[in-house]
């Protein structure tokens, strides 16, 4: 029985009925995006190995009353955005304030600044600002740009995976994509 | 990113940039504990028990399977009845005669049945519905009974049930017929009716017939059938059988 070739939503039901192939095929497809989502958002390797580990014991526990409702990504997604939540809510700073559907902190979150002339050529220089740029976002829209570049989610299943409106997600992604154009083109 | 309107927030060159940035990756120890711990969980453990699409099939056969076995019961149970004569034809001239006489032959067809089944079937017999009447007795108190014998039919009833028979009674002339056949004073051709009794009566039969005849006042026809009952039966046993009056 191929695995590589089967759809994520097909492995996660052979994983319920005990292929444990399944599973490690479907870990494999997307532990690094899973990974750098949760390092990116909590900005730690420690914590985020914690949080990743969570995500998938939680995966696991749940896989016996899993139904295809959705794609297998925004599920997992699901998960990680849940943990995630949990893990804002339980530290002393609490949810951040982006995470509110009308966040005022959107607009006040500062240009990004000048990057040195000499690293403008470098690709991958340019790419560790981006990096620093989106470390500078707001926690909700960096989450939507990770959900999308990370696990290449529609905005549909943004919403989805982040339990908000669509509306919302395009606000977020707007803001996000705006500031790090800014913040790439002043690098420039 | 299907949807044509994601296009407003994509950029391909952040997209492509981003993912020059796509080197960390979980360390290979973390791997290896979520590995085994999806391993280590509980298989689904096959069951004997029947899948649901086997349960889902049995129980659409269980409402027509039990339809089809009332049907046969209900069928069988009205052949048996009909082939025990319960449901049998009336006989035509059963309208001529009353109900109290219908019971009365009913209840000494019974009684003259229980005297010999006593010796056969102890267990099941009809004195055993009546077990403080003495077997001739039972004879004698039989048109005395009449007014409450609509009660008393059910044990005929029972007795007819558990009594075994020869032949199938549809087939056979039933002893009250022969005896409303014969008005008081006639006299029976003895040689052929005896014959004629022998071959469509049991013993038991014949011997309620006896009584009958002699609670009918009847005791000239009644000596003559039991003279003619010993002839045909002179190894049967008859020690409670109605004697003539001495």
């Amino acid at each position: 029985m191929r695995t590589e070739d089967d759809a994520d939503e097909t492995l996660m039901l052979r994983y319920q009925d005990g292929d444990a192939d399944a599973f490690a095929a479907l870990y494999a497809r997307h532990k690094g995006a899973l990974y750098r989502y949760l390092l990116r958002q909590c900005g730690q390797p420690a914590l985020a190995e914690e949080l990743f580990q969570d995500v998938w014991l939680k995966l696991i526990a749940a896989r016996t009353g899993y139904t295809v409702q959705a794609r297998f990504t925004t599920y997992l997604y699901r998960l990680a955005h849940n943990r995630l939540i949990d893990h804002y809510r339980a530290s002393s700073r609490g949810l951040p304030l982006s995470y509110a559907e009308d966040c005022p902190e959107w607009a006040e979150v500062p240009a990004p600044a000048e990057m040195q002339p000499e690293a403008q050529d470098d690709r991958r220089r340019q790419a560790e600002r981006l990096l620093e740029l989106l470390a500078e976002l707001p926690e909700a829209q960096r989450e939507a740009v990770l959900l999308k570049e990370e696990a290449g989610l529609s905005l549909e299943e943004i919403a989805q995976a982040t339990g908000t409106g669509r509306e919302t997600v395009k606000s977020r992604l707007r803001y996000a994509m705006a500031r790090l154009r800014q913040g790439l083109r002043g690098a420039r | 990113m299907s949807d044509p309107r994601d296009t407003e927030f994509h950029d391909e060159d952040l997209s492509a940039l981003y993912r020059v940035t796509r080197d960390p990756e979980p360390p290979a120890w973390l791997d290896q504990r979520i590995l085994t711990a999806a391993n280590a969980t509980p298989q689904p453990v096959p069951t004997l028990a029947p899948s649901p699409s086997r349960r889902r099939r049995t129980r659409l056969w269980a409402v027509p399977a039990a339809l089809a076995a009332t049907v046969v019961l209900a069928v069988g149970i009205v052949r048996l009845a009909r082939e025990s004569g319960e449901w049998g034809p009336l006989p035509e001239n059963k309208t001529l005669h009353s109900t109290a006489e219908s019971a009365a032959e009913a209840d000494a067809t019974a009684a003259g049945r229980a005297q010999f089944s006593d010796h056969d079937r102890p267990s099941s017999s009809a004195v055993e519905l009546r077990p403080t009447m003495p077997l001739g007795e039972a004879v004698r108190v039989a048109p005395q009974s009449l007014p409450a014998l609509p009660a008393a039919a059910p044990p005929v009833k029972l007795e007819q049930e558990l009594m075994p028979r020869r032949t199938a009674p549809a087939e056979r002339e039933r002893p009250q017929d022969w005896l409303r056949a014969a008005p008081t004073g006639q006299r029976v051709d003895q040689d052929a009716a005896s014959q004629d009794r022998s071959d469509r009566y049991s013993p038991e039969e014949w011997l309620a017939v006896i009584a009958e005849l002699r609670h009918q006042g009847r005791t000239a026809e009644a000596d003559a059938e039991l003279a003619e009952f010993r002839r045909r039966y002179p190894d049967y046993p008859l020690e409670a059988a109605p004697e003539p009056p001495r």
